[in-house]
Parts: structure tokens; sequence; C-alpha cells
């Protein structure tokens, strides 16, 4: 499955001057209890988890458990409480359609960097990721270990 | 990966155009195709309601962030 990065338009860090800047990012769909909806979520090699604004939750009445453990370090060493649950995600991609249980953690919304991001356990452990900087694109194929509820493809 | 959006509309001529800087830190509403924003804002629920109603029953959302994205500090 190859997605193209999205682009957002920016300022130059160094010089001030407009920019695109390239995100490899890919749509999913996020299950709720009574409904879904679709989103634009980043790729981060970075992350460990999956993780998501808490907004999401409540659009979607989805039940939040509050988490027991440290709260996660952010870069820059932020602490951020969590919450998760247990939910249905899945690509859109024309040629495939993967669906999977993961557990998802939520931050309360707010600040800088309240994106959805597809880290490894949850997602990225299911797939082999190639990341194609010459072309801005992503290509995901999945595995062995992706627990596959529906495969629509 | 940046460059400028000469450059960019040069490189990628089929691909859409970048989500314009006046979006970041707001949660936006596309149609099916990604083609065209259709509502934004800083609430989710009220972004979806608002795209629904213009006929997209089912928007893509995006949370925008402030570039350039270095984590979540």
């Amino acid at each position: 499955m190859r997605f193209d990065y999205t682009t957002i338009l920016s300022l130059a860090p160094d010089t001030g001057e407009p920019i695109v800047i390239f995100r490899p990012e890919i749509r999913i769909t996020v299950h709720g209890p009574q409904r879904s909806a679709d989103f634009i979520a980043l790729v981060d090699t970075g992350a460990d988890n999956i993780i998501m604004p808490e907004s999401i939750a409540r659009d979607l009445n989805i039940p939040l458990i509050a988490g027991k453990g440290p709260p996660a370090t952010a870069f820059g060493g932020q602490k951020m409480p969590l919450s998760y649950a247990d939910i249905q995600l899945e690509v859109i991609h024309p040629s495939e359609m993967l669906q999977w249980t993961a557990r998802v953690y939520f931050i309360a919304d707010g600040g800088n960097g309240d994106t959805l991001v597809l880290g490894h356990q949850g997602f990225l452990d299911f797939f082999t990721a190639t990341f194609n900087g010459e072309d801005c694109t992503l290509n995901l194929e999945p595995n062995g270990y992706l627990p596959r509820i529906a495969d629509a493809g | 990966m940046q460059m400028t959006l000469q450059e960019y509309a040069s490189r990628f001529p089929d691909r859409n155009r970048p989500v314009p800087r006046e979006f970041a830190g707001q949660w936006l509403a596309w149609n099916q195709d990604c083609s065209e924003i259709l509502s934004h804002g800083a609430d989710l629920t009220t972004v979806r309601e608002q795209a629904i109603a213009l006929g997209c029953a089912r928007p893509v959302l995006q949370k925008v962030p402030q570039a350039p994205f270095v984590g979540r500090a």
C-alpha cells in the first residue's frame, strides 16, 4: 500500500521563507461503539505507541480507562498523563482494507503536538514500512503479526 | 523533506495543494478525496458536524500541527 506524503505550508525556521513540509501521514478509520470517523494520522517511528487527542474519544463516545503507569514523556521532557482504550482501527487505501484492534493511548487536548500518531505498538509492529524520501511516499506492507479482523482487499 | 511551493508544484503537479499556514493548530474537515477543505476550527465535533451539514456524510478529519513539528513538546 503506497501513500503520498501529506503536505503543509510553513515558514522555514532558518530563513523564515515559505516552504512546503512533507509528512508521512495516512488515512485511518477509528471505530467507536456506535459510529466511526476517518482521520489523517502521522506514521512516527519515534513513537512507542498509538497516541490520539482525547477529543476523538469524546466525539466517538469511546470510554477511556485511566492509565496507572507513569505519564508519557514527550520530546523536550514534557510529562503527559495517559488514558487508553482498545479500539478497532482500519487503514484506508484503494487496494486493501485492513482492520484490527489496537490499544490506543489518549492525551488531553491542547498544546502543540496533539495530532494523531501511529507508533510501534499496535501499528508499525504489524507492517514493513518503507519511507521513500525521494518520491515522498510511504509504503506499508502488512506482516504476519497483523491481527486482522477484516480484509476487503 | 522541505521545498518551496514552486518546487513542489513542479515536482508533484498531480498532488493536492499543501494545507495553508493559517490552519495550523486547527481541526480540518476534508471532502472524501482530500481535495477541498470543508470546515475548520478548534473543536473536532463542531468541525465534523459543519462538514456533514455541507453535504459530506463522511469527512476526513485532520489536526494540523504547528510546523515545524518536533514531537510533543
